[in-house]
């Protein structure tokens, strides 16, 4: 049951273009993309943007299935901003009002706006989601955040931590699944209407679930401690390789489409 | 507690915020009921203070909608807010209140906590991550009343938790 | 009561691209008081299998028949099933979650709306014969109890349900050398009381002590259903699946290659015992 939950934002191991990209060079891209989708407002724009994200999902081999199955989650709720948009929204040319509610051609297009941004922003983050590692984007972050070491924020201290709770991931999340499974044998109900009993009846999953991750948590520091870890200074990062052809292309095509975008919606 | 132990506490607390939402998930209903990322969230503040509840706050959403792309990009910043607002503020409370019962100081800094987290997150809507599309009743609606049930769980489950740990002698206890 | 299992396979992560194959078309049926046990290397299938039988998987084809009646079918009583059949899984000690022991091995009963005193008794009952002492246990809190002790509280809260078939996944891994000869003594017991006993575990030794019948799986196919004397019998057989036989089987097998004349059936160590002692003579009881 737990697979289900894993599509759009999984990475899958493959060997394209995309996948061969410097984490680093990647990411800055991705937030130069992620600039212009926010910058976007007019139909020549979403359809640059469109297409580039089209390509960049044919080139990593990411697929429609998945960049769409993360849209479909939340279909309903795009459909929900779209019409409170389209309803309420007092924009200009009305075409029908009653009480408070305003069919607009602007509200309309104000809707389609923040629906198509959505999308968009999903489709992008599940292309870099699907060729990027986890650790690879952590180690990034840590990386664009060093700077913030010279104002004593414990910067590797934070990296250290994710990179713990991902490797805990799996085992807690295989962890849970069996819990989950045991207590449900065991007769759980979870369809209780009141909700002092739903509460009662998700505590025969919750404390379990959380007495063994504590109970790990205990181990692992006992053994961290006993080796003389005190946290603080560690690990000398591996340096990143360095950037090549492919990597400076992919940051001049997305630098390009930010100016372009800056410069078209001025 | 070390602070070793403090910070592989919050790791785990951070995995937990992606396990527990895709653990809930295939049960009907639990996951929007009782909003399962709020919890390790709120006592890693509780348990080990402010700034690993902060770095929590941060970290738990944010690796959540890595992995398994929930929340949604679009809506990571706004509870990144929230959470980390939790986690700082059941820090700071559990640390300030202490009125010799550990489940009344427990209940004060949740509900802190929460009224703060749902404040500073409605506030940050309006101004910045929904400006202009956001209202009073948007947001009274968003956070409370459909919440309210979630609020009264975590209200139950998180004390006992607490005491089931406890007891389990892996976490020290409040007052001895 | 008997469970037939039929034609059911299994996919992981179906609909994804990481999907792939579970189990493939199994079918076996499990008769009253059989002890069975699946055999097998990790990844095999034999949890998923014993899940899909507990009713906590739901299979992708094929059906797994409680009485004749489909357990996936939505009118099945799923409360008949928790009744009827009993999942110890892996680690089942990490399932205690209430204030005291009394509480925690009366949640199922609890949970199956039996009256008070019923869920008492059988609580006492179950705590018993787990061998705790019920007086001694009944107010402490789960959680300080010792790693053994832990198990076999866990195990206490499933006898509870007087389940009559009860299945155990690996159930004395992680326990130490004497805890595991009590543990295995006490399933054999439970065996011995009426209960269909279904074992899952990667240890030859550890099933074919007790089991009257062994099922082998293999990348999610049943591939041997028989008893441990026939399965043993092919031994080119076993080491083709990377699987040995028992050890009193081994010993047998090298004494009859030096020429020692012994039966050449024997797979357990009470049997060996005895061979040996009609071969060589000496203080038979």
């Amino acid at each position: 049951m737990m697979h289900s939950a894993i599509l759009s934002g999984h990475y899958l191991p493959n060997d394209t273009p995309i996948h061969r990209l410097n984490p680093r060079a990647k990411i800055i891209s991705f937030f130069t993309l992620l600039a212009v989708v926010i910058i976007t407002r007019s139909t020549v724009g979403y359809t640059a943007l469109g297409l580039l994200l089209l390509s960049l999902a044919h080139l990593s081999k990411t697929g429609p299935r998945i960049v769409f199955s993360g849209i479909r989650r939340v279909g309903l709720f795009l459909l929900l901003i779209f019409l409170m948009n389209a309803l309420f929204f007092n924009g200009d040319r009305p075409l029908w009002e009653y009480a408070f509610f305003h069919i607009s051609v602007g509200g309309i297009a104000q809707g389609a706006n923040v629906a198509l941004k959505v999308i968009f922003l999903m489709a992008l983050s599940s292309i870099l989601m699907t060729t990027t590692t986890p650790m690879e984007i952590t180690d990034t972050f840590a990386w664009l955040l060093s700077p913030l070491q010279r104002l004593r924020i414990p910067v590797h201290d934070f990296a250290l931590m994710i990179s713990i709770a991902i490797q805990f991931i799996p085992v807690l999340a295989e962890e849970s699944e069996t819990i989950i499974k045991a207590q449900t044998a065991r007769a759980a109900k979870l369809d209780s209407p009141k909700l002092r009993e739903k509460a009662n009846a998700l505590l025969p999953l919750v404390l379990p679930i959380f007495i063994s991750a504590f109970r790990r948590a205990d181990e692992l520091a006992l053994a961290m401690e006993a080796r003389g870890f005190r946290g603080g200074k560690f690990r000398t990062r591996k340096s990143s390789p360095g950037f090549t052809r492919l990597d400076f292309a992919a940051l001049t095509i997305s630098i390009a489409f930010c100016a372009a975008a800056v410069i078209l919606h001025r | 507690m070390s602070n070793v132990k403090k910070l592989i506490i919050t790791a785990v607390c951070i995995a937990l915020c992606v396990v527990l939402p895709m653990a809930f998930h295939a049960i009907p209903n639990a996951g929007s009921i009782f909003l399962p990322m709020h919890i390790p969230v709120l006592l890693c503040g509780l348990i080990c203070g402010w700034p690993f509840g902060l770095a929590a706050g941060l970290a738990g959403p944010f690796l959540s909608a890595l992995i398994t792309g929930m929340p949604p990009m679009a809506f990571l910043p706004s509870m990144l807010v929230e959470l980390s607002v939790y986690g700082i503020v059941a820090g700071i409370l559990a640390a300030l209140i202490r009125t010799g019962k550990p489940i009344l100081d427990l209940y004060f800094s949740l509900i802190g906590a929460l009224l703060a987290g749902r404040l500073v997150a409605g506030i940050l809507n309006a101004l910045i991550f929904r400006a202009g599309s956001y209202s009073i009743g948007a947001w009274v609606t968003g956070y409370f009343a459909t919440a309210l049930p979630g609020i009264i769980i975590q209200l139950i489950l998180i004390p006992a938790i607490v005491f089931a740990l406890e007891r389990a002698k892996l976490i020290p206890r409040r007052y001895n | 009561m008997s469970i037939v299992v039929e034609n059911v396979s299994y996919r992981y992560a179906a609909g994804t691209p990481l999907e792939s194959a579970a189990l493939k078309q199994i079918s076996f049926t499990i008769q009253p008081g059989e002890f069975i046990g699946i055999l097998g290397h990790t990844g095999c299938g034999k949890s998923t299998l014993i899940q899909l039988i507990a009713g906590v998987l739901t299979p992708a084809t094929g059906r797994i028949l409680l009485d004749g009646k489909d357990i996936n079918q939505r009118d099945f009583k799923r409360e008949y099933l928790r009744k009827k059949v009993g999942i110890v899984f892996q680690f089942p000690e990490q399932q205690l979650f209430e204030m005291t022991v009394e509480r925690d091995v009366s949640f199922g009963p609890r949970q199956l709306g039996l009256p008070p005193s019923e869920v008492q008794a059988r609580t006492r009952q179950a705590i018993q014969s787990v061998g705790l002492d019920y007086e001694t246990v009944r107010d402490l809190s789960p959680l300080t109890l010792s790693g053994g002790e832990k198990r076999r509280a866990a195990i206490a809260g499933i006898l509870a349900m007087e389940p009559e078939i009860l299945i155990l996944d690996e159930p004395i891994a992680g326990l130490d050398p004497v805890t595991r000869k009590d543990f295995m003594a006490f399933i054999r017991r439970l065996h011995q009381e009426g209960k269909t006993i279904l074992m899952v575990s990667h240890d030859i030794d550890e099933l074919s002590a007790f089991s009257s019948r062994l099922l082998v799986l293999d990348h999610g196919e049943l591939i041997l259903d028989n008893t441990p004397e026939k399965i043993f019998a092919d031994k080119a057989r076993l080491s083709e699946l990377r699987l040995g036989v028992s050890q009193p089987k081994e010993i047998v097998d090298s004494l009859r290659e030096k020429g020692i004349d012994l039966p050449s059936d024997i797979f357990r160590y009470e049997p060996l015992l005895t061979a040996l002692i009609n071969r060589f003579g000496g203080q038979n009881e």
